[in-house]
């Protein structure tokens, strides 16, 4: 395997409540990601998906920690001399109404980051926007419209056309497709697998469907409340999930076969507020399987195969599955 | 087979179609289409004013001062003997003349200064919205009649000061709406592909941040021409003989008690009628570019 496109140590994002106290939105978050691969985050709304995405791009400043972009440590470099590596990690975001302004045409959209990043000329720009448009099927037709005359699916796929335009070698997807009606989804996915194989981007795919993740990822980061509670490849954390937390998620994912048999794990109890945390485990107030010791220590992120890595203290006594 | 028996649409021809747009646009706010043609009618009497006004605005004759309208001077004469139509007419000019670099100069100033305030935010922020407070708690009136016996009652004083005035105005709806789009979606994906800050402000928030100061610029022409002619009525504005509406109602004031009410009476009605027409087309102006009203209002 080459040297990883990025790679994150021990980092955190801090927010300040708006009643006092300081909300943990991302706590000590480790995890590289190779050329050509896909990290699948995923986790429920809240659980900081989002927030390390934007991190990983210095669209906010991480607290606490490291990232390091291409062999460059980008963690603390001023915006101005960030720029020029944005030419080589690109973002699209979960609406892509909000994400295009409003005032300028699919055609102006697309050629932004070649106008910003390439020395192409005027008619080279245009050229290649159309192109890109192609790549992503909006015919050279749509490409003088206004986003308000572009449907949902229409808008994402000049999101994504922007994203791809400067051949970056880190996409971020903040949930591409959760804001698009169930048929326009499957069209964009499809996209988004065919150019994954074709740009050898690695991307860092968040999202909190399980069905795109096990389409799109070849690992998977799980989080809960900040924390990383599970690593491993996609067919593991479908397979063999040994995090509490996991195997519930996983058992709310429905399998394409009916004679599958189910197994539900329904959680209860309720997510504790991410405002001062409480010492121990952030799930333990919602596990099945949880002992004492869960709301005293944190549990560490183990490795328990090679490449499968969870924080769970009951790994080790072999409780942390769920009785069905 | 009964779609193919129909005809064709004909292309329309652009006028057809602008005329169309036109239609629909009235039709949905006649308050816009009322206000707009009111305002058209008064741009042509002002590039039409030496053609069609029947003798020189300050053409003084001694031989028919104080007249009462009649067949010869459809709005009378003046104390000096001169036309009030003719005068009336070329007043338009001067309304015009002050409200459009009125609005331009507090455009100028204002809209940077809420672009720049409602970005940076912090001290600049409060600095200037502070002293923005101040300008608009304090009378315009009396600021404006201050500065210009000052400065001097030359045109081009009272459309500085005024337009300085009008400043705040624009800076406050433009800061507003930078506030609210600065943490905005797409000025976070312009960040992320990458755009310099300039390029951000000017191309992907100011063309969005407009709306309200657009809305605004009629509104505060019929205000300029308000306080224009309320400077001129005062005697610091624009001073007589120039066919200035206010100045001219300031002549009349005198004649109204001895009943030769036409020398104020007219350029009065052509005030009021300009700056109805003004606050209308504001007033649609708005409804069209928000939405939100729009939507209230349907």
């Amino acid at each position: 395997m080459s040297a990883p496109v990025l790679r994150v140590e021990g980092l955190s994002k801090r927010f300040a409540a708006p009643g006092g106290g300081v909300i943990g939105a991302v706590n000590d978050v480790s995890f590289t990601l190779a050329a050509g691969e896909t990290l699948g985050l995923v986790g429920e709304s809240g659980s900081g998906k989002s927030t390390l995405g934007r991190c990983v791009l210095r669209l906010t400043a991480p607290s606490e920690g490291r990232v390091i972009f291409m062999g460059q440590d980008i963690t603390s470099v001023p915006e101005a001399r960030c720029r020029p590596l944005r030419a080589n990690m690109q973002m699209v975001f979960q609406d892509p109404w909000a994400a295009l302004n409003p005032r300028m045409t699919a055609r102006d959209l697309i050629e932004e980051p070649l106008m910003l990043h390439t020395r192409l000329s005027r008619a080279e720009r245009r050229d290649e926007a159309t192109r890109l448009g192609l790549r992503v099927r909006l015919p050279s037709a749509m490409l003088d419209r206004y986003p308000s005359e572009l449907s949902g699916g229409q808008q994402q796929r000049v999101c994504i056309a922007r994203a791809i335009a400067t051949k970056p070698a880190l996409i971020v997807l903040d949930e591409p497709t959760s804001s698009l009606d169930l048929s326009v989804r499957a069209g964009i996915l499809d996209l988004l697998a065919e150019l994954k194989e074709e740009t050898g981007a690695a991307m860092l795919f968040i999202t909190h469907d399980l069905g795109t993740l096990r389409l799109m990822a070849d690992r998977v980061m799980v989080m809960y409340l900040g924390r990383v509670v599970e690593q491993a490849t996609a067919a593991e954390v479908f397979e063999r999930p040994a995090h509490p937390y996991t195997q519930a998620l996983m058992s709310a994912h429905l399998p394409a076969d009916p004679a599958v048999p189910l197994a539900r794990h329904v959680l209860r109890g309720e997510i504790p507020s991410p405002i001062n945390l409480p010492p121990g485990c952030g799930f333990a107030s919602r596990c099945p399987v949880a002992i004492p010791a869960c709301r005293e220590r944190l549990p560490p992120l183990e490795e328990l195969a090679p490449g499968h890595r969870a924080a769970c203290l009951r790994v080790a006594d072999g409780g942390n599955r769920i009785p069905s | 087979m009964s779609d193919a028996a129909l005809p064709a649409p004909a292309t329309p021809a652009w006028t057809a179609r602008a005329a169309g747009r036109l239609a629909g646009i009235s039709r949905r706010s006649p308050t816009l289409a009322i206000g707009a043609a009111i305002i058209l009618g008064f741009a042509l009497l002002a590039v039409l004013a030496p053609l069609i006004s029947p003798e020189s605005p300050v053409a003084s004759n001694p031989a028919r001062v104080l007249q009462a309208p009649s067949a010869a001077n459809w709005f009378g004469t003046d104390g000096n003997g001169m036309d009030v139509l003719s005068r009336v007419i070329h007043g338009s000019l001067y309304a015009f003349g002050i409200a459009i670099p009125v609005v331009i100069v507090g455009l100028l100033i204002g809209v940077p200064v809420g672009l720049w305030t409602g970005w940076t935010g912090g001290w600049p922020d409060e600095i200037v919205m502070r002293g923005s407070d101040a300008l608009r708690v304090f009378p315009s009136i009396i600021l404006a009649l201050a500065v210009v016996a000052a400065a001097g009652p030359s045109l081009l004083n009272v459309v500085l000061v005024l337009g300085l005035l009008d400043a705040p105005v624009y800076a406050r709806v433009v800061r507003a709406e930078v506030l609210s789009l600065r943490n905005g979606t797409f000025v976070e994906a312009a960040v992320a592909a990458g755009n310099p800050t300039r390029r951000i402000l000017f191309r992907h928030i100011l063309p969005n941040a407009l709306r309200g100061a657009t809305a605004q610029t009629a509104v505060r022409a019929a205000w300029a021409v308000r306080i224009s002619a309320t400077l001129a009525f005062l005697g610091v504005g624009i001073q007589p003989p120039t066919p200035e509406w206010g100045a001219m109602i300031r002549q009349g004031a005198e004649y109204m008690v001895t009943g030769e009410w036409w020398v104020a009476v007219f350029p009065g009605c052509a005030l009021i009628l300009l700056v109805l027409g003004l606050n209308m087309l504001g007033d649609g102006l708005a409804d069209l570019l928000d939405p939100r009203r729009k939507a209230a209002t349907r």
